[in-house]
């Protein structure tokens, strides 16, 4: 069946090629190419979540929609896990789709991938590669990419910025190619490729468009005069010729992909082939390399034949289908190869290429010596004296073999002796760690009021809280004037008694845990951007069984605090209610910018409508941030957590006595969650002494309404309309560059639906408050 | 000094500061109007305002490929964005012997200059007169500094960049540019600091694979405290006035930096109006860390009795600070 229909259509392959066309010369990085490529090519669609380094993609992308550059459907989804399930459903529609991530990004998203190409919808996936967790590193290596190797998608990869404009072209013609129907992906390397800006050169939008074509896929989810039924359930006699199909169009693929990289050149003038050979004439040892480590090997190559050693570079522009025989026609005669790896295969020997590269030349007759090689982990520069000493070992090899490990790191480092027992601090003196007692000041007095079954708490004085040491040191990395900061200082002050902490991904983890210091003075954690909930509670619970089997004390139960910022509530949300529900004793602490700061101000759920980000920009066809804020503490009231409470750094009284009560319930009865409104001056655009004015602003406009859930009983603690204090919105938003442009009259509409919704959730909570019910 | 290709640039400098930006609009000048190849790219973090960052120019033939992805360890051009950054070792390592030195320094400053050839600019003097940042300052003291940058381009490559947001914001920072050209002096430095040796590109870490604990652990409690923030105060610090302090703990409830230095006295004794004599516990502002404080001046904001105030950066800081530790 998809044979005949593939027979009914014209190959593109077949249209001939125009001749070589006049191109701009521009200077851009590897992501502005990325997006350049894209609004070339207009994706009907791109579903995203934003993740270092491929943010800049969506961030280039968005600011050309908003200045009318083109029409992708730009769909913001909760996480990567979403986006890739985004992008899934829409290709099934028969348009054009897009995406871009790294790391963690692509990894949760792994799953989506075999089904993409298992049901054969094309798409484009490019990956800045980034290192995989843990711990957390947000720098270069292969250790995402080699994940999707076992997916059932073409991988191209590009070597340098240019590279990734041209191999976007090519994804679109090659994935659609009714001899491979298949999902592409493009691989180039985070920040060495991603954020280098080279001299480039770029078609005209028409060529562009010209060499892709028209999509035309054989069948498509909306087409109600044809119903097909995607996806269905398939059982052992039918999956394996399911997947026969799959090993075919690879075959496909290895003859379909230099056809077309041969068109591209006669309209480009840059030739690519599947294994790319560099000064290997008559070479003696070869370095097989991927990506910019590659590019670097050249200039080592070029060195070294210089001094009259035969050494070239061999290096792959298509991963997938594995160009096995080419490979093997270029290292045909070569003495030693070195294979370098920017990831391990734990236990294999190798990196997953050596593994490939070394299977691929079992079917030679005459076999050369081969070594493989771990480089570059998590960022680490790979240098031309890198690749000198890489050829200096595979040249030492051929001499003395057995001298040569087959398998190694190279720049992996021992550690000084000095440091062998932990404390060599340079000289400098770490603060004694903290004992319990010294945090434990009781702060706050609880009190039961017999009528209501409230807590009522009464505060010391600040000036007796003043001089009680914080669980955190000075000397984190945060910006000047952050209020995460300002946040945490203000609860944890409050709690008494030992405190375990989980700080999700974000500002507050990156500056307080750059390796080898930590600002933590008590037991921290980390864990995946969308799971901290899950993690927190199943540490509580562990504390909780060992208490029970008598392997803890379990005198004075630790309290569990889970700090998170508004971005790890969107991707980690499921997870977060999902510990709701189970009602762990353990609390989640918000501090809610209003953004993904940490990593340049992109929108989360929590951003205001209107506001404008760098995935929200204004421009002639945007406004700033199409869609409400979520209102999460309304969700984890629903989820019946035990306390539920919304708090802003800028009333510090408020949120202290929220603090006092949330390790009560934490203590007592189960699951708190609060969300506390917090500065982020950089990109709010608010001159960082100017925050108290805009906090106050915010909370007095009904933007964030300061209240809690105790048991289910909703209780307003600062009402703006009863102290006279309320105020319109463009009060507050003309504060802050973010939102200046929403003071405009062009605007107005966005201002009023904001308020709207802001007016429509007051008097819900009013309602709350009063009765006593709801 | 670089007169020809391949040449290689280093900008150091201060999150917040506009480095990267300037980097990328020298980059743009030499590849789009000098008809130059040229890569540029800077350090990687996360984006925090107030941490250190370096960017990187390499610049060569406009046929030649740059295939080198690594920083730039040797440069021809090193460019200071902050005097404080002076006291870093890394910030100077490298420099090429017959390389150039830029740094933006104010007039009245007298901290000892390395042994270089070194153009001085006070950017920020003239970014505060201008009410401009000091990035563009800077790019013209480099264009002194550099007989390939073709200055004119460069200006012009600015009057777009900016003239896209508005006229006038174009004609202070062109302004801010031409004065940090002409108003840039050229030294030449022979007894002052010696410039180190270029730091490797992959220097070994403290910790290596035969000492860090297992999994990345941290076994040390609140090791960053031995950090030094001094150098994100962009101007700015707080000054306390312990004369008008009340000790009443608001400033302390909104700093971020946690640098504010209480001293808890456990026992004093104060005299009712009935005679009666009680015990009662008093905590006291004593000062400030600035190794730790970031100038955010939200203190500033909150003080309710003036005690603390805006005050430009000086010696006085070194003076007035209390430690922590």
């Amino acid at each position: 069946m998809v044979r005949q229909l593939h027979a009914k259509r014209r190959t593109l392959a077949t249209v001939s090629a125009p001749p070589l066309v006049s191109q701009k010369v521009e200077f851009l990085s590897g992501n502005e190419l990325a997006a350049l490529a894209a609004s070339q090519i207009n994706f009907h669609l791109m579903g995203y979540y934003p993740i270092t380094p491929s943010t800049e993609v969506v961030e280039q992308l968005s600011r050309m929609k908003a200045q009318g550059q083109h029409q992708i459907a730009m769909v913001p989804a909760e996480g990567e896990h979403s986006a890739a399930g985004i992008c899934y459903g829409a290709s099934t529609g028969g348009g054009r789709v897009l995406n871009v991530t790294s790391s963690q990004g692509l990894l949760y998203a792994l799953e989506q991938l075999p089904v993409q190409s298992g049901t054969r919808f094309p798409m484009v996936l490019n990956v800045a590669t980034r290192a995989i967790n843990g711990p957390l590193n947000i720098r270069c290596d292969h250790s995402d990419l080699y994940f999707a190797l076992n997916t059932g998608w073409i991988i191209l990869l590009a070597k340098d910025p240019q590279a990734v404009y041209d191999m976007n072209l090519l994804a679109v013609r090659i994935g659609e190619h009714p001899r491979l129907r298949l999902p592409v992906l493009v691989a180039y390397d985070g920040f060495f490729t991603s954020h280098q800006k080279r001299r480039v050169h770029v078609f005209d939008s028409a060529v562009v468009r010209a060499f892709i074509g028209k999509p035309a896929p054989p069948f498509t989810a909306l087409d109600p005069d044809r119903p097909v039924t995607i996806g269905p359930y398939m059982n052992d006699p039918d999956l394996i010729n399911n997947k026969y199909q799959l090993k075919l169009a690879f075959d496909a693929a290895a003859e379909v992909i230099p056809d077309i990289f041969k068109e591209f050149a006669a309209l480009s003038g840059r030739r690519y082939r599947s294994v790319e050979r560099y000064a290997m004439e008559r070479a003696d040892a070869a370095l097989v390399l991927l990506n910019s480590a590659a590019e670097t090997a050249k200039e080592a190559a070029d060195l070294l034949r210089h001094q009259g050693l035969r050494v070239g570079v061999v290096s792959l522009s298509v991963l997938r289908p594995f160009p096995a025989a080419q490979l093997r026609e270029a290292l045909r005669g070569v003495k030693a190869v070195m294979i370098g790896d920017r990831a391990d295969s734990y236990g294999a020997g190798g990196g997953n290429l050596s593994l490939e590269v070394r299977a691929a030349l079992q079917e030679e007759r005459t076999r050369p010596r081969c070594l493989s090689r771990i480089y570059g982990l998590g960022g680490k520069d790979f240098t031309v004296e890198d690749a000198v000493e890489l050829t200096r070992q595979a040249f030492a090899s051929l001499k003395a073999p057995r001298r040569i490990p087959s398998f190694d790191y190279l720049g992996a480092t021992p550690g000084a002796p000095a440091t062998v027992d932990g404390h060599d601090r340079d000289g400098k003196v770490a603060p004694l760690p903290l004992t319990v007692e010294e945090v434990s000041r009781h702060h706050a007095q609880l009190m039961q009021d017999p009528v209501t079954n409230r807590l009522t708490v009464t505060l010391d004085p600040l000036w007796k809280m003043a001089p009680t040491p914080h669980r955190v040191t000075p000397g984190h990395g945060a910006c000047p004037g952050c209020g995460a900061f300002t946040t945490i200082k203000q609860f944890f002050r409050i709690l008494d008694g030992p405190v375990i902490v989980l700080y999700q991904t974000g500002c507050a983890m990156v500056v307080t845990t750059g390796y080898p210091a930590t600002a933590h003075r008590v037991t921290y954690l980390h864990n995946l951007f969308q799971n901290g909930a899950a993690t927190l509670s199943g540490l509580v619970e562990m504390y909780h069984e060992r208490v029970r089997r008598g392997e803890l004390p379990g005198v004075e139960d630790p309290t569990f605090v889970m700090v998170s910022g508004d971005g790890g509530m969107d991707i980690g949300l499921g997870a977060a209610l999902g510990a709701a529900v189970r009602n762990p004793r353990m609390i989640i602490l918000e501090y809610d910018n209003e953004g993904y700061m940490n990593t340049g101000s992109q929108l989360s759920y929590s951003t205001p409508m209107g506001h404008q980000t760098s995935t929200s920009p204004t421009g002639s066809n945007s406004f700033g941030k199409s869609f409400h804020h979520r209102d999460t503490p309304q969700l984890f009231a629903a989820a019946g957590a035990a306390y539920v409470f919304t708090a802003a750094e800028g009333f510090p009284e408020d949120l202290m006595k929220k603090a006092a009560k949330a390790q009560w319930y934490a203590k007592q009865e189960g699951f708190v969650y609060g969300k506390v409104l917090s500065a982020c001056p950089l990109n709010w655009m608010a001159p960082d002494d100017s925050v108290a004015t805009v906090l106050q602003a915010a909370v007095d406009c009904g933007f964030f309404p300061l209240y809690e859930v105790e048991r289910g009983k909703t209780v307003i603690t600062y009402d703006p309309e009863a102290l006279g204090r309320k105020r319109p919105a463009q009060e507050w938003l003309g504060l802050m560059g973010k939102t200046k442009h929403l003071l405009t009259p062009e605007t107005s509409s966005v201002v009023a639906a904001f308020e709207a919704e802001v007016d429509r959730r007051w008097r819900r909570l009013k309602a709350k408050h009063e009765h006593p019910e709801l | 000094m670089a007169t020809s290709v391949p040449f290689e640039i280093r900008f150091e400098s201060i999150g917040g500061l506009g480095a990267h930006l300037a980097a990328q609009l020298l980059a743009e000048t030499l590849v789009l109007r000098q008809g130059f190849n040229a890569s540029q790219f800077s350090s990687y973090g996360s984006e925090k305002k107030g941490t250190p960052i370096r960017s990187f120019i390499r610049v060569t033939d406009a046929h030649k490929p740059i295939r080198v992805s690594s920083p730039v360890i040797e440069p021809d051009i090193l460019a200071v964005f902050h005097e404080a950054l002076l006291a870093r070792r890394s910030t100077l390592a490298g420099l090429k012997p017959k390389g150039v030195l830029v740094i933006n320094r104010p007039r009245a400053s007298t901290r000892p200059l390395p042994r270089a050839h070194v153009f001085l600019v006070d950017a920020m003097a003239i970014a505060v007169e201008e009410r401009t940042r000091i990035n563009t300052a800077i790019l013209g003291a480099v264009a002194k500094a550099c007989a390939l940058i073709d200055a004119k381009a460069l200006a012009a490559i600015l009057e777009e960049r900016f003239r896209g947001k508005s006229s006038k914001l174009a004609e202070a920072n062109l302004k801010t540019y031409w004065r940090g050209y002409e108003e840039a002096v050229e030294r030449t430095v022979t007894d002052g600091l010696e410039i180190p040796p270029p730091d490797g590109a992959t220097a070994a870490p403290r910790w290596g694979y035969l000492t860090a604990p297992l999994g990345g652990a941290i076994l040390e409690p609140g090791s960053m405290v031995a950090n030094d923030l001094s150098a994100s105060r962009q101007g700015f610090a707080p000054r306390l006035n312990l004369a008008r302090c009340t000790h009443c703990g608001i400033c302390d409830l909104v700093c971020p930096d946690y640098c504010l230095v209480w001293e808890a006295q456990e026992v004093s004794t104060c005299v009712g109006p009935d005679q009666v004599v009680w015990d009662r516990q008093a905590a006291r502002l004593v000062g400030i860390d600035y190794q730790f404080c970031k100038g955010c001046l939200r203190c500033v904001e909150s003080c309710p009795s003036g005690a603390l105030t805006k005050e430009l950066e000086g010696s006085w800081v070194q003076d007035a600070r209390v430690p922590l530790w």
